[in-house]
């Protein structure tokens, strides 16, 4: 519990870009209050299924169906929700949302540290083809920073988190600070050969994960147990809790307030600055107000923006920040789809050990260079191959000894190869507040998303490429598809609050400011002004660290 | 980690099985809860435990019967798990029974394992069997796999179970008749 209520600066949310919004503030000196509307959970000690075994769960891992139904009937559509990790997502019953049209899969964590706890981890770079697309086909408005300004902090990212991978020399895929990687098996190895041979200018190559292969501080190696999203005491991988929330707390500047829901940011129409935050406690429903010299809003994309959608005031009847008229409009998602799946022949006598929390990846090669693609922008693939395993048994003919003797040993090596398309900004893909209250008697959110022609078309060129390039390598295809997941299918949800160099048509200045209020950041993915193809995390990442560093020389500079 | 094959360490594991998820589902469900005709029927007592073994045998490592694994099988097909219901089961003694001309439970086990195997060629020669009978095998059979594998003794004697494995060796030969880890994650996502 907080006693003081007078802090240099608010953080909302505590996740992936709150965690870096408080370390960077502490680390500078500032008197922060993190606030997160779900319960605390400490590294190591919180990670109460971490080692359990199947046989010591009541469903095996695969959680209770009926239970699942009740509580989680959203959540649980996400393949790596299960009986280990379902306690780090929300219990939808107690947090609806309306969708208008297309179904709109949200996944969220309302916990201490957020969706850091179960992140994907893949951590790439955005290049100009991602921060000059808007400018170059005028779809969405143009990104007021390019790479150039994005270099440094990438690598100042990158060398705190931690990210494995290897240099290639991509100029859409630019090379960070890398630890040694985790690298590519026999399948991926031989598919990437021929790939390459048949295919030049595309590469295969393992994916950048923001796990460890070297030690950081007290965060240790990766162990390879592959169960990343159950907490890692080894502090492995990126998180709120093994890596930002830890250095924060080391500046004695941190004080965290958990169980608490930001129900608004307060306005001084004087001033033209925010003032401070009015707050929910989750259990109690107490409210309380605390002030600060600034708020960063990091809740999350859509929570970001249904915050200052929620925070009306005579001045902005519309919603907070919001003169433009554009707050909750322009959301993205990737398109996601199954490109192709394949058995690769030939290499039955060659095997791995361990789990790797990594794949391998195609990056994009549609519209780089001399190609022309007849769709805009462009999708890569993530995926990698493994050796069947002993779940194949009811897949397959075969009882009894045959059968065992069979599972007792890997399977086909089989490849998969999923795209990721990149998603056009559209006016019409928003978020509004619905009517309907959840349980702390917030408005809801209500999500009108939808894919169009731009991405079906990148989907259809992603599938058959997967097959051109599995076939060219031998494989044997045995899936296809083209037909994109649900919106929010990729966890990559953004947009809302973009960034732009105008404060007519955009939210955020180049410094993930609000154009109608110098004390108010919005630093977490509603300040995309495009979607790229890649995963977005650690951009959001090097933009919060940067408009960090940006607010405390202002404040220093008496410009807040 | 358990490492003894008899069939009491079975007896023992489905006890413990039972009386940890409680008993009045269970009870339900291992005795069936479909109606009568439309080849749905309460499965005979002892007829999932049965069919668990021929399917994973003892050998030289405890088969799906010593680990019980009938107890969470029946449990994932009424919960609805592997596209099962609380009447495959029966169904599938239904079609074994249909097919045989003879009682599979009445049947010696030489017959019974005959028997299954028939069914098994049958029902896995069509890739997307429409048959409710074909159907409920595949459920059923998926769930006798599972619970074998995640069992303690099929995860960790039949096969190697190493939660810290340390290390990532991304291209190694494989050794003739050396086990596959059981807890390969990515390998077993269905």
């Amino acid at each position: 519990m907080a006693d003081a209520t007078e802090f240099d600066a608010i953080v909302v949310g505590s996740g992936i870009t709150g965690g870096w919004s408080a370390k960077e503030l502490c680390e500078a000196g500032l008197k922060v209050l993190m606030i997160e509307r779900g319960r605390p959970i400490e590294h190591q000690s919180g990670y109460t299924t971490e080692t359990a075994a199947p046989w010591e769960l009541p469903y095996r891992g695969l959680g209770d169906p009926a239970q699942l139904e009740r509580e989680q009937p959203v959540q649980r559509k996400l393949w790596q929700v299960n009986e280990w990790n379902q306690q780090y997502f929300v219990n939808d019953r107690e947090n609806p949302y309306q969708t208008a049209g297309a179904p709109f899969t949200w996944f969220r964590s309302y916990q201490l540290g957020g969706r850091s706890l179960v992140w994907g981890r893949q951590s790439f770079r955005w290049s100009d083809y991602d921060f000059g697309a808007n400018k170059a086909d005028g779809h969405g408005t143009d990104w007021p920073v390019r790479y150039a300004d994005m270099d440094r902090w990438y690598s100042h990212v990158e060398s705190f988190i931690g990210v494995s991978g290897t240099r290639e020399g991509l100029p859409q895929l630019p090379d960070g600070e890398f630890q040694p990687p985790i690298p590519l098996n026999a399948a991926e190895t031989r598919v990437k050969a021929a790939v390459e041979r048949a295919f030049p200018g595309r590469k295969m190559i393992p994916g950048r994960p923001a796990n460890l292969t070297r030690k950081i501080g007290d965060r240790g190696p990766c162990q390879y147990r592959g169960i990343c999203s159950r907490g890692c005491s080894y502090g492995a991988y990126f998180s709120t809790q093994s890596s930002t929330l830890p250095a924060a707390r080391a500046t004695g500047n941190l004080t965290l307030l958990t169980d608490t829901a930001v129900e608004s940011i307060v306005f001084d129409p004087t001033t033209n600055r925010v003032t401070g935050v009015q707050t929910i406690d989750a259990n109690t429903k107490a409210r309380r107000s605390f002030t600060a010299r600034m708020v960063f809003v990091n809740a999350g994309a859509f929570n970001s923006v249904a915050l200052l959608l929620r925070s009306r005031s005579e001045r902005f009847v519309n919603g907070l920040a919001n003169s433009s008229g554009v707050l909750g409009r322009y959301i993205m998602d990737h398109a996601v789809a199954m490109a192709a799946r394949a058995i690769v022949p030939g290499i039955a006598d060659r095997t791995y050990y361990g789990n790797r929390p990594n794949n391998a990846i195609i990056p994009r090669f549609r519209n780089i260079g001399d190609d022309k693609a007849p769709f805009l922008r462009g999708y890569a693939y993530q995926g990698g191959a493994v050796r069947r395993g002993w779940r194949r048994g009811g897949d397959m003919a075969g009882t009894g000894d045959a059968l065992k003797d069979t599972l007792g040993e890997p399977g086909d090596w089989v490849l998969s190869l999923t795209a990721f398309a990149e998603t056009l900004p559209y006016a019409e893909n928003r978020i509004t507040l619905d009517k309907a209250v959840d349980s702390l008697g917030l408005p809801q959110l209500k999500i009108a998303f939808d894919f169009r022609e731009n991405e079906y078309a990148a989907l259809r060129d992603a599938e058959t490429e997967a097959r051109r390039m599995l076939e060219a390598a031998g494989a044997r295809v045995i899936a296809s598809s083209h037909q994109p997941g649900a919106g929010g299918t990729s966890v990559h949800e953004m947009g809302g609050a973009r960034m732009g160099n105008d404060p007519a048509t955009s939210v955020l200045n180049e410094y993930n400011q609000a154009h109608d209020a110098p004390n108010l950041f919005v630093t977490d993915g509603a300040a995309m002004s495009s979607s790229a193809c890649q995963n977005p995390s650690l951009t959001y990442m090097a933009l919060t660290a940067r408009a960090c560093a940006n607010a405390v020389s202002m404040l220093k500079e008496g410009r807040l | 980690m358990i490492r003894a094959s008899s069939p009491e360490l079975g007896g023992l594991s489905r006890r413990r099985l039972l009386g940890a998820v409680g008993g009045g589902a269970v009870a339900l469900a291992l005795s069936g809860c479909g109606s009568e005709g439309d080849g749905v029927r309460k499965a005979s007592v002892g007829f999932l435990d049965r069919l668990a073994d021929l399917t994973i045998p003892a050998t030289d490592t405890p088969g799906a019967n010593a680990v019980g694994a009938g107890g969470f099988a029946e449990r994932a097909l009424v919960s609805g798990l592997f596209g099962g219901s609380a009447a495959s089961v029966g169904m599938v003694e239904a079609a074994l029974d249909k097919a045989g001309g003879v009682g599979f439970m009445r049947a010696p086990a030489e017959r019974q394992a005959l028997m299954l195997a028939d069914l098994d060629r049958r029902v896995f020669a069509d890739p997307r069997p429409q048959d409710a009978a074909a159907k409920a095998w595949r459920s059923v059979k998926q769930a006798i796999i599972y619970s074998y594998y995640t069992s303690e003794p099929g995860a960790s004697v039949e096969l190697r179970y190493e939660l810290v494995p340390g290390r990532y060796d991304p291209d190694i030969p494989l050794k003739d008749g050396e086990r596959y880890l059981s807890n390969n994650w990515m390998a077993n996502l269905g």
